[in-house]
């Protein structure tokens, strides 16, 4: 069972019993809220295989849909025609994934919706040629496609797309510290979303995109050798956000874990300071994880800050002597801190 | 899906239950602290060596042309037995044994590549990987570590292959398409190994050989290369294969083979492996049938329909077998 968890109702049963005890809840409504929200049990990897089948079968229909376009209107209107085949692919898509047929038909939906959205936003875009319009009408189409359909791996997506194609945007406009001035507008309600998530509305795919997309931007854009007019502007809104969070985990922890907190968030910050704006994001993501308990938001920290640190020692116009000084500079740093961690911290079992 | 325990406090929020402004104080009752606490420390100590062990690797980078052959040598030598050494003081811990161990390993292949870039005899690449695998291999056989199995199995596989490209093949010795068939053949003789000793030798020591990803990475391995030397024979593009007879049969055999033997024991994620290889495959037909009709659009809604039908019936064939293998324990 370990190696394949089909189930793991106990644990949440006793989890529930908890909660409810702690903030007075009524138990029944508490497990018929439970009992809704559990969906059908299928183990990751015959999700990830359904995933796969249904995109690359949404490839290929927009493969034959589109040659079939091009073929009847021609190069010259490709951009107003592409604009159009994808609201007639959002109105199919929305149909697809509220007759509820399946995983199958979900995520070949989702797909679909992406598409859609990607062809009205390039159709409209490309017709005006700025990416600035491109970017406003990707927003659009994804607040509209993600109400309809409802499900948070869209909304991730098409948030993903939408807030990804703001930066080349601000940049083809040559506007100044335009990754910075994306981290600014993204982060606080990706942080308010995540950690006072609303009631009314689903919004965990919204607050997923904000939070990641700006991050892989900055990867993308030094891949891309963008000219991005880097200054502080990211690393101080980063450092701002990481504080936040580490405020959010101190009132939250017990007082005798406090200078703990205290502790590794001044090593945080100060690592981020001589660093990279990236290496402070994933510090942060590193955090967030912490703070709600989100393994894939770890798992990520962990990639990211392994890409982003590997980054600016490749990037950095320093000698290798330097940079090993640095490195080694840091990583004693970190030692004292699992070190201090192991002699000062509470015993976790005794924590329970 | 099921909930995990992190999940329940979003759960309860979006049904009114709990207001957000307790969300966070929520995920605090229910967070398993044990585990992040332990989790976290590790990684700051991760993220500590990793950047410690880089700051003197740039140290050494820095000063790397400076350094006589002798120091070359003896700085790798030093690092190899400090890993052993420290592999034998940490042995009862199996993560320290087994990642002390597979360094060692590794490091012995950088020894390799120094000795043979301070003295250029202008020798084949494939001295190199035989050397290290050869090298190796009385340790990996009595470590009983398997990511140093897994370490010893690519430098093997890959020192099979470069004899092959830079020998065999330029001498007419053997064909690309053969020499893909055994190197797929070799990680399937590893895979039956593997099987084997989780199957039978656990009073012999073995035990050690029963988690169940050294199966499946292996199961990838044959299906994957299996695959991409059929996928270029039905698409026509070549890639030194000839005759192409062995290479389809090579992995209908895989396919099949490993799909049947894994349904029997009810591995599912293998079955999967093996169920996505064979529709992949399909769909390939599906795009040679496609670009052979000459016929952009009604050739691309044609491979529509292959790939839509084969991933259908795939998926459902999925849900079936597991369904079989709940039912049968």
């Amino acid at each position: 069972m370990a190696d394949d968890p089909m189930t793991d109702e106990p644990v949440v049963d006793d989890t529930l019993d908890r909660l409810c005890r702690r903030f007075a809840l009524d138990a029944e409504a508490a497990r018929a809220a439970v009992a809704t929200a559990t969906g059908p049990d299928i183990p990751w990897y015959l999700r990830a295989a359904t995933a796969f089948g249904a995109w690359l079968t949404a490839g290929a229909m927009l493969l034959a849909v589109g040659f079939a376009l091009a073929e009847a209107f021609g190069d010259d209107r490709l951009p107003t025609t592409a604009a159009a085949f994808g609201v007639v692919l959002a109105i199919g898509a929305v149909v697809l994934h509220r007759g509820g047929g399946g995983p199958f038909a979900s995520q070949f939906a989702v797909a679909t919706a992406l598409a859609a959205q990607v062809l009205i936003a390039g159709g409209v875009g490309g017709e005006v040629e700025s990416l600035a319009v491109v970017a406003a009408v990707a927003g659009v189409a994804a607040a509209v496609l993600s109400a309809a359909l409802r499900d948070p791996e869209h909304q991730f997506l098409a948030a993903g797309f939408a807030v990804g194609m703001v930066p080349w945007a601000l940049l083809e406009n040559h506007v100044p510290h335009a990754d910075g001035l994306l981290v600014l507008a993204t982060l606080p309600p990706a942080v308010a979303l995540l950690a006072w998530p609303p009631a009314r509305v689903d919004l965990r795919g919204l607050a997923w995109a904000l939070l990641l997309v700006p991050l892989a931007t900055f990867a993308a854009m030094e891949l891309f050798e963008a000219e991005a007019e880097t200054g502080r502007l990211p690393s101080a809104v980063y450092a701002a956000g990481l504080l936040a969070v580490l405020g959010l985990l101190w009132r939250g922890t017990t007082p005798d874990r406090r200078p703990l907190v205290l502790v590794g968030g001044a090593v945080a910050v100060v690592l981020g300071a001589v660093t990279a704006a990236g290496v402070l994001g994933s510090l942060l993501l590193l955090t967030l994880a912490y703070l709600l308990g989100s393994r894939m938001l770890a798992a990520l920290g962990v990639v990211a800050h392994v890409w982003f640190v590997w980054r600016f020692y490749y990037d950095l116009e320093l000698t290798l002597l330097e940079k090993s000084g640095m490195l080694t500079a840091a990583g004693l740093l970190l030692l004292a801190l699992w070190w201090a961690w192991g002699r000062f911290a509470p015993k976790e079992a005794a924590d329970g | 899906m099921p909930l995990d325990g992190a999940a329940l406090p979003f759960v309860l929020v979006r049904a009114g239950l709990l207001p957000p402004s307790r969300y966070l104080e929520a995920v605090g009752v229910v967070r398993d602290d044990a585990f992040w606490g332990r989790w976290a420390r590790n990684a700051v100590l991760a993220v500590a060596v990793g950047q410690l062990l880089a700051g003197i690797a740039f140290f050494f980078a820095f000063n790397w042309a400076e350094l006589p052959p002798f120091a070359k040598l003896g700085l790798i030598q030093g690092g190899i037995v400090l890993c052993a050494a420290g592999a034998w003081i940490g042995r009862r811990h199996q993560i320290a044994w087994e990642a002390l161990l597979t360094a060692a390993a590794a490091l012995v292949g950088v020894l390799l590549a120094v000795f043979g870039q301070i003295y250029q005899t202008g020798a084949d690449a494939y001295t190199l990987f035989v050397g290290w695998g050869l090298l190796i291999l009385p340790w990996v056989v009595l470590a009983r570590a398997l990511p140093l199995w897994v370490l010893w199995l690519t430098v093997a596989g890959v020192g099979g292959f470069t004899y092959a490209v830079q020998v065999a093949i330029p001498l007419d010795r053997i064909d690309a398409e053969t020499t893909m068939v055994l190197l797929a053949a070799f990680y399937a003789v590893a895979l039956l190994a593997r099987e084997l000793g989780a199957r039978f030798g656990a009073r012999f020591g073995f035990a050690w050989l029963q988690p169940l990803w050294l199966r499946r990475l292996l199961v990838f391995v044959v299906l994957g290369l299996t695959f991409f030397l059929a996928a270029p024979v039905v698409l026509d593009f070549g890639f030194g294969v000839e005759d192409g007879r062995l290479a389809l049969v090579s992995f209908l055999l895989a396919t099949i083979g490993l799909g049947a033997v894994y349904t029997w024991q009810r591995d599912l994620p293998a079955v999967v492996l093996a169920v996505l290889a064979g529709s992949l495959f399909l769909c390939t037909i599906g795009l040679r049938m496609a670009v052979d009709s000459d016929d952009l659009v009604g050739g691309s809604f044609l491979l529509l329909v292959v790939v839509a039908a084969v991933f259908g019936g795939a998926l459902a064939l999925l849900r079936r077998l597991r369904t079989w293998m709940l039912a049968h324990g």
